[in-house]
């Protein structure tokens, strides 16, 4: 007497499906939240350590005209659909030890810092947040 | 007279059927698990950014998850929280979990501004949270 449990196998199969499709497939965009100002005691062995060097980019505007990025360009803006492009094609050497400052003005949407930081992910570079206006 | 009984408590030894009775509980759990889910959801109203890149991750189960709705509106673990509040919870589940906290993870909706999260940050900062996690769609879709 099969149909009791092909009844059992086919509603689990309909839950995992459900429950596949309502949590999405998500995952993480790691950065560093901005630590406190220089003013804090200098450890005497970081003393002799390089700091890693650090391009400080701003995402302005965000309103009908779109969202232009600074500091991946010179003093030009660029728009951010151009932006993961530039960023893809810069010379970086060394990933590791360059560090992103990113900030953005108070009514840059959330997705257009995250595509920025996401390019920037994609090379590998670490995004530090910054906290401060 | 003879009553009719659902219990055949005849010689053949047979007793009540349960496997319907256990076909429809299942299925309301799943329904109500599912509906549970989509008001869930509907309540929070977020919606994350995609992303080409990201980490994911199966162990971190305490982790705390910030929510920045559109509106600005902001949740500490599903449950609404002003953002000068957000600094002290998260200090005191640091200080409870020690060891077991699972860092902080920031699901902002793709269109909540950022003035909305940089206070939410720098509380973080302010309560000695290093880094973030931002909670972001897998734009390949994902799942293999």
């Amino acid at each position: 007497m099969m149909t009791p449990m092909v009844d059992v196998v086919l509603v689990i199969l309909i839950f995992f499906m459900a429950s596949t499709t309502i949590a999405g497939y998500e995952w993480f965009l790691q950065a560093a939240v901005e630590g406190p100002a220089e003013s804090e005691a200098v450890d005497e062995e970081a003393r002799f350590v390089l700091p890693a060097a650090v391009i400080d980019v701003e995402l302005v505007g965000g309103g009908v005209g779109g969202t232009v990025v600074y500091g991946i360009a010179g003093e030009t803006g660029v728009a951010l659909e151009r932006a993961a492009g530039i960023i893809s094609g810069m010379e970086i050497g060394d990933s590791g030890s360059l560090r992103v400052r990113l900030g953005a003005g108070d009514e840059v949407p959330m997705g257009d810092v995250m595509a920025v930081h996401d390019a920037w992910n994609e090379r590998g570079v670490k995004v530090v947040m910054r906290t401060s206006r | 007279m003879r009553m009719r009984s659902v219990v055949d408590r005849g010689e053949r030894g047979a007793g009540v059927n349960v496997t319907p009775m256990i076909d429809v509980v299942m299925c309301l759990i799943v329904f109500y698990l599912m509906v549970g889910q989509l008001a869930l959801d509907r309540k929070s109203s977020i919606v994350v950014a995609e992303t080409k890149t990201g980490i994911e991750h199966q162990d971190l189960a305490d982790a705390v998850v910030i929510g920045v709705l559109m509106d600005g509106g902001l949740t500490l673990n599903g449950e609404a929280i002003e953002v000068d509040r957000i600094g002290g919870e998260v200090t005191g589940l640091v200080a409870r979990q020690g060891d077991l906290f699972g860092g902080v993870r920031v699901r902002a909706d793709e269109e909540a501004g950022f003035g909305a999260v940089r206070p939410v940050l720098r509380a973080l900062q302010e309560a000695g949270v290093g880094g973030v996690e931002f909670v972001t769609l897998r734009a390949d879709g994902g799942g293999g």
